[in-house]
């Protein structure tokens, strides 16, 4: 956990005691009104995922396990989930988000919620689109299979959360009609040349150009050598010596 | 009048309103638009800088479009190819703003700048906003934790809340008001979770016209950024009369409201 997830983690949201206010004067009948007192406590569905570890940020996280990625796979990560994010809020604008918790989003555009406590201020999807008849929430995550299954279940988590705290629920996975991200995104920091695939159940992939590349050549120069083995007759010779 | 046409009705008045005070903005040269310091809403003003005058009202005319799909669409207006091209020319600009390539700069000699609190962040916006608006006691506002506050007031028979971001790993104000019915209703089955019977409006951000938030705030940003807020908030509320004026909960059918 990070010492930002720490901090948020540490927030609690509150209702306010009931309280009349005065406004300026050109809004004439407004005045402050009370929010919902009742309180509440839902249960965080993103616990218990297994996959999901910590406080679920793929921006910030490492991984625990060791078995992903280094610093330069992180710095491009950050990378490749600020420029979505950007090209996803100019396209989706208004109702495009890319930052906020999901608590923070529900506040913001379908308040107001309950008191809650703080676990589920910690929940951060990478793209929502808010818009009232659409309601989809995507992830990002590097093109592999792996992380495509880790994806899918932080997303299935984020979706039930968003139903739990919505009454009039009908989140899901984001769909490529809503939003197409661009096929090629060209970063400065890190430097590199990143391919992103449409989304898919909601979770929009990404690999750099280069492991693209040299996958291709891989496939291609297999494919090669497969043609040339067998223009040569090696497979007939070497399943005659085997017989 | 039911729910569907008072929701109509109220994205139509906006819009129009909207492309009103947008011809006044090129026209002043975006006077709105000069703070900002990075991200997307520097680069709309970047973008539009770049533009004549005819090219800016076509750009303008395109985003309000997006940003007012609904309305645009209600009133039969569709994007024109010059639009479209001149949206697609600003979606594929890259390029990071003078301040933001300088920060980069400064991280790789290793350098560090500091930045304003989220907690003094948002401390000055909530004073701001009561200091404009009237007395507001903190605990009038909803809070979650130091990302966001959410400040709600009555106003024509429904709830028009403010609210303000402060951002996640640094400090930034970005905010936006919703309007709702003050008659809520209960989830079906998260005990203690309530959401507004009817949403007029949400994602609401003066004139919409691309995204406004403030960032990179050091501290002595903060003022200056917290009276742009409050500048067009304060439009937006005097506004607000003659957009909401009519459309009152008490004027819809009740027997037609559809959330």
């Amino acid at each position: 956990m990070t010492m930002l997830q720490d901090e948020y983690t540490a927030g609690l949201i509150s209702s306010s005691v009931p309280s009349s206010r005065v406004v300026r004067p050109s809004l004439r009948d407004g005045v402050f009104v009370v929010s919902d007192s009742s309180a509440g406590e839902v249960i965080d569905p993103i616990s218990l995922h297994k996959y999901i570890y910590g406080n679920d940020d793929p921006v910030e996280n490492d991984d625990p396990s060791g078995e992903s990625a280094s610093l330069d796979a992180a710095a491009l990560g950050r990378a490749v989930h600020k420029a979505l994010g950007a090209d996803f809020v100019e396209k989706l604008d208004p109702f495009g988000i890319s930052g906020p918790s999901i608590v923070t989003i529900l506040e913001r555009h379908f308040p107001p919620l309950s008191s809650f406590v703080a676990p589920i201020t910690s929940r951060f999807p990478d793209l929502v689109d808010i818009d009232p008849t659409n309601k989809e929430v995507f992830e990002i995550k590097p093109a592999n299979l792996k992380k495509f299954a880790a994806g899918l279940a932080q997303l299935i988590g984020y979706i039930t959360l968003f139903n739990r705290l919505d009454p009039k629920g009908g989140w899901h996975e984001g769909d490529v009609g809503t939003y197409t991200p661009p096929s090629v995104l060209v970063l400065t920091d890190p430097p590199d040349v990143v391919a992103v695939f449409p989304p898919i159940a909601g979770i929009i992939t990404y690999r750099p150009i280069s492991e693209e590349v040299e996958e291709k050549a891989e496939d291609s120069a297999e494919a090669e050598n497969a043609e040339l083995d067998d223009a040569l007759g090696i497979d007939t010779l070497e399943e005659t010596l085997e017989a | 009048m039911n729910f569907t046409q008072a929701q109509q009705e109220f994205r139509i008045r906006h819009y129009r309103w909207a492309k009103f005070r947008a011809a006044e903005e090129i026209s002043e040269e975006f006077p709105h638009f000069w703070l900002f310091k990075g991200g997307l809403s520097w680069k709309r003003y970047h973008f539009m800088r770049e533009l004549n005058e005819d090219e800016q009202k076509l750009f303008v005319s395109a985003s309000l479009k997006r940003s007012h799909r609904y309305a645009a669409a209600g009133l039969g207006e569709t994007t024109s190819a010059e639009e479209k091209a001149l949206e697609e020319r600003y979606f594929s600009i890259r390029e990071r703003s003078p301040f933001e390539k300088e920060l980069a700069a400064r991280r790789r000699m290793g350098e560090k700048t500091k930045f304003a609190s989220k907690r003094k962040v948002q401390r000055a916006m909530l004073s701001s906003f009561e200091g404009a608006f009237g007395y507001l006691g903190l605990e009038a506002a909803r809070h979650v934790g130091q990302e966001s506050s959410h400040v709600p007031m009555k106003f024509g028979g429904w709830i028009v809340q403010t609210s303000f971001y402060f951002g996640r790993s640094q400090s930034l104000i970005d905010y936006n008001h919703v309007i709702a019915s003050e008659e809520q209703i209960r989830h079906p089955t998260t005990p203690g979770v309530t959401g507004p019977a009817l949403l007029l409006a949400n994602a609401l951000c003066w004139i919409n016209l691309g995204k406004m938030e403030w960032d990179y705030l050091t501290d002595t940003d903060v003022e200056p950024a917290c009276d742009s807020v409050i500048t067009l908030c304060r439009e937006f509320f005097g506004e607000l009369p003659k957009l909401l004026g009519g459309l009152e909960p008490k004027n819809i059918e009740r027997e037609n409201m559809t959330p």
